[in-house]
């Protein structure tokens, strides 16, 4: 199967889903090489070019929930 | 696979107790410990013929103590990469594939954080659950798969507070015990949406790496956890990570003979 990735701090992250909430877009990612490694980031639907990171533990918090939903 | 993975498991079991017996040397903790079938453990230079535990016993444990801390470690790491203040490109790359691994590590590590944390399902979760639960009952080579996960992994049970959510869809696997194995993960994976069943079985051909010892040496943390000592749970219930981090650092220092004897017989 064919992945899509990104790369973060010279680590290939695949993109295991994408999720869209208002302005932003929730992108959940683990890392090719260890899969144990795994973060949510978030861009911009006016800026789709820069991965940012989440703000808090209430976002983080928040994520998880638009994940189960 | 079975062969290969009970390999491991004693290879990783026998370099930490190696490594937690000089430990508790270097300690005064303990002057000697011989394992040949059963554990003989002389603490404080008095053989204590209590603390006697099958080779086996000790081996489980290490399992059930080593996929909690997988779990574990993924879910705080997790959540420190994505707190993470750094912004990245978003620029996007293709590859090929062997396996849907990262989708369902990711999917699992929530599940697990779910589990814990007790953030409420929705109605087409709990539907797929039990959806999910029933075709797992009636799949031979699902049935097949659960055997063996049963086998060679080990039950997790968290106890934090808010885990009573659990309890909610603990009737959907027709258990009240609170302990959530990898069969329940993989369900709960599956519920959300995934993987199915089937795909659950390939990937378990092709189990993942895993590097929560790095992990564990990384943040100067020596070895397996007692977590039957409810504190890290509990931490990680309440999303208090940096506590969470802190406190296993401390514990893992712990080795795992110690745990067996001072559980049963309050060595330490």
């Amino acid at each position: 199967m064919e992945i899509e990735y990104v790369i973060i701090d010279d680590k290939k992250f695949g993109i295991t889903k994408e999720i869209s909430h208002d302005n932003y877009v929730y992108v959940y990612l683990a890392s090719l090489n260890n899969p144990e490694e795994q973060l949510i980031k978030k861009y911009l639907k006016s800026n789709p070019d820069e991965l940012l990171p989440l703000e808090n533990e209430e976002e983080f918090n928040f994520a998880l929930k638009l994940y189960i939903y | 696979m079975e062969d290969n993975m009970n390999d491991n498991y004693d290879e990783i079991f026998a370099r930490n107790r190696r490594r937690n017996a000089e430990a508790r040397a270097a300690n005064g903790q303990a002057d000697y410990i011989n394992i040949d079938g059963v554990l003989d453990v002389f603490a404080n230079g008095q053989r204590e013929s209590r603390q006697k535990r099958t080779y086996d016993t000790m081996k489980n444990n290490f399992e059930r103590d080593q996929a909690r801390s997988a779990q574990a470690a993924a879910a705080i790491r997790m959540r420190e990469n994505s707190l993470n203040q750094k912004t990245s490109s978003n620029k996007r790359g293709k590859t090929k594939s062997k396996s849907n691994w990262p989708k369902v590590a990711v999917a699992t590590t929530i599940a697990a954080i779910i589990f814990v944390s007790g953030i409420k399902l929705s109605d087409t979760i709990i539907d797929n659950l039990e959806k999910n639960r029933k075709l797992w009952e009636l799949d031979d080579d699902v049935k097949a798969f659960q055997e063996m996960v049963e086998k060679d992994y080990t039950a997790t049970t968290f106890t934090g507070d808010k885990q009573i959510k659990y309890d909610e869809i603990a009737q959907n696997f027709e258990k009240s015990d609170g302990v959530i194995d990898n069969r329940e993960l993989y369900i709960m994976v599956s519920a959300l949406g995934e993987v199915n069943a089937n795909q659950v079985l390939e990937e378990a051909k092709n189990p993942q790496t895993t590097n929560v010892e790095d992990y564990m040496r990384g943040k100067n943390i020596s070895s397996m956890s007692d977590w039957k000592d409810k504190t890290v749970q509990e931490m990680i219930a309440q999303n208090r990570f940096d506590d969470a981090q802190t406190e296993l650092a401390t514990i893992f220092t712990t080795t795992q003979e110690e745990t067996v004897s001072s559980d049963t017989y309050g060595g330490k």
